[in-house]
C-alpha cells in the first residue's frame, strides 16, 4: 500500500511538472513570440517544447506555393542568447541559418510546394555556472500571408 | 492515509520545481539513444543530463487555415453544398469522432472566411464552439469571443485572426493537457476536408487544372501527417485514421514527381524564393482514384 501511494505521488507530481513546463512554454509563446509574427497570420499550429543547453531539435515543415511565410524561433532568455536555427531542403543544402543572419525569423517563399527541415540548437549558456543545465522555452512558428 | 499522499505529492512537485526548474512533455520526442556512457568518466552533472537526452523531433501538423487560402489562390469558388452541415454537430459520439469532426469545421470555417462568407462564418464558429466545449476545450470558443466576432464580422482579416488565435489556443490547450493524440484528429479532420473540397471542385478530366496540382501537392503533407500519427505510443486511439490515411497514400503515390532544382532568388521586397520546382503527372484514372478514395473516407467521418 505504501509503494502505491509513493508511485500515485510521483505519477502526480511529474503530470503536474510537466503540465506547468508547457503552460509556461504556451504563455511564453502567446506574449514573447506570437505578436512579433505581424503582418503574417499565425497559421494555428503550435510547436514548442522545453529545450536544456546543449540540445538540438529538429522540425519537418510543409510550405505551400502560393503563399508568403514568415518563420520565427523564440526562446526564453533563459537559455541565453545564442539559440539559432537553420532551415535546409531535402538535398541539406542550407537555405537560412539565423546566426548569419542575426535575426530570429526568416520571410520567404518556396517555388513549389516542399518540406523543409527546421533545425533549432540551445547551444551551452558559458552565462551559466551552476552544474545544472539550464532548460527554457523554445518556439517554432510559422505565419503565412497571401 | 490520504493526508500521507498528499504530503508526498506535495513534496515530490516542490523538489521537481526546485531541482529541474521544467520539464519536457512532448509525446513526439524520439526514445533516449543507446549511447555508451563510460562510468568511470568524470562527467558533471550538465554533461550527464546532456548524454541522456536524444533529439528532439517535432512533426508539423498541416493547418486548415492554410489549406483554404492556398484553395481560393488556385481559382476554387464558394460552394455551401460542398461542406459538412452544421446541423450534423449534434451526432458525433466519441471523441474521436469529435475531434475529427472539429478539424472539419474549422476547415469549413476557413474556407467560409477566405471568400467572405460572413454569416456562414458565425454558423460555423457557433459549431465548432459546441464541438470544443464537448471535447473539454475550455475558455477558447465562448459565449463572449463568438459576440466579439459578430461585432467584427465585417473585416474578414479579424476574423481571420480569430481564427487562426482560437485554433492556436485550442492546440495549445490540447498540448498542455497532454491530449495530442485529439489536436493530431483534428488536424487530420481539416486536411481531408481541405481536400474534399479541392476534389469537389477539381475537372476530374483535366490533370492540369491548378487544383489538380494543389491535390497532387497533398502528397507531402499526407507522408508527415502518417508518420506523425505512427509517433505515438497507444496508436489504437488513432487506428482507424491512420489505417484509412495510408490506404489514400498508396493511390498519392502513384503520381510521378519531377525535381527540378533552382538558386535562391530575392525580390525587390527581400522576400526570398526558395527550394525545387516540383512537377506533376497523374497517371490515367489516378485523379479519379484519389477523388473517389477522399469521398469515401470523407463521408464516413462526417456521418
Amino acid at each position: 500500500m505504501k509503494l502505491l501511494n509513493y508511485f500515485l505521488a510521483i505519477s502526480i507530481g511529474l503530470l503536474i511538472l510537466s503540465n506547468s513546463a508547457q503552460a509556461q512554454c504556451k504563455r511564453f509563446t502567446e506574449k514573447q513570440c506570437l505578436p512579433n509574427l505581424t503582418p503574417f497570420t499565425n497559421n494555428g499550429q503550435i510547436n514548442n517544447a522545453t529545450l536544456f543547453e546543449g540540445d538540438s531539435a529538429n522540425l519537418v515543415m510543409t510550405f505551400y506555393s502560393l503563399l508568403d511565410y514568415r518563420l520565427m524561433v523564440c526562446s526564453h532568455e533563459v537559455l541565453g542568447t545564442g539559440v539559432h536555427f537553420k532551415v535546409q531542403d531535402n538535398d541539406g543544402n542550407i537555405l537560412f541559418n539565423s546566426k548569419e543572419a542575426q535575426k530570429n525569423y526568416w520571410d520567404f517563399r518556396v517555388n513549389s510546394t516542399q518540406d523543409l527541415i527546421v533545425s533549432v540548437n540551445a547551444p551551452e549558456n558559458s552565462g551559466n555556472l551552476t552544474d545544472i543545465p539550464a532548460s527554457g522555452c523554445v518556439s517554432i512558428i510559422l505565419g503565412f500571408k497571401e | 492515509m490520504i493526508f500521507k499522499t498528499i504530503k508526498y505529492i506535495v513534496l515530490i512537485t516542490f523538489f521537481s520545481f526546485f531541482a529541474i526548474g521544467c520539464g519536457d512533455n512532448t509525446p513526439t520526442q524520439n526514445p533516449p539513444t543507446d549511447k555508451l556512457v563510460d562510468p568511470d568518466l568524470d562527467i558533471n552533472t550538465k554533461d550527464k543530463a546532456r548524454f541522456q537526452r536524444a533529439k528532439i523531433v517535432f512533426y508539423a501538423l498541416p493547418s486548415p487555415i492554410e489549406t483554404a487560402r492556398i484553395l481560393k489562390k488556385s481559382g476554387a469558388i464558394y460552394n455551401k453544398s460542398l461542406l459538412n452541415p452544421s446541423s450534423n454537430a449534434t451526432g458525433y459520439s466519441t471523441s474521436v469522432r469529435k475531434a475529427i469532426a472539429l478539424g472539419i469545421f474549422v476547415a469549413d470555417l476557413s474556407y467560409a472566411n477566405s471568400f467572405k462568407q460572413q454569416q456562414d462564418c458565425l454558423e460555423y464558429f457557433a459549431t465548432v464552439q459546441k464541438l470544443s466545449e464537448e471535447l473539454s476545450l475550455s475558455n477558447i470558443f465562448t459565449s463572449e469571443f463568438i459576440e466579439t466576432i459578430e461585432k467584427n464580422i465585417n473585416s474578414e482579416d479579424s476574423v481571420l485572426k480569430y481564427l487562426s488565435d482560437s485554433y492556436w489556443q485550442a492546440n495549445a490547450q490540447l498540448k498542455e493537457n497532454e491530449r495530442e493524440s485529439v489536436a493530431a484528429l483534428v488536424a487530420a479532420g481539416g486536411w481531408i476536408e481541405g481536400l474534399h473540397i479541392a476534389c469537389s471542385l477539381v475537372n476530374p478530366n483535366n490533370p492540369s487544372d491548378p487544383l489538380a496540382e494543389r491535390i497532387a501537392e497533398q502528397r507531402i503533407a499526407l507522408k508527415q501527417l502518417i508518420k506523425y500519427l505512427l509517433s505515438f505510443k497507444d496508436p489504437k486511439f488513432l487506428q482507424e485514421m491512420t489505417e484509412d490515411l495510408k490506404r489514400l497514400k498508396t493511390s498519392f503515390d502513384k503520381i510521378e514527381m519531377k525535381i527540378q532544382r533552382q538558386t535562391k532568388e530575392i525580390d525587390e521586397n527581400g522576400i526570398e524564393t526558395v527550394g525545387s520546382v516540383k512537377t506533376y503527372t497523374y497517371p490515367p484514372g489516378t485523379l479519379k482514384e484519389i477523388i473517389a478514395e477522399v469521398k469515401v473516407i470523407r463521408s464516413k467521418y462526417i456521418k
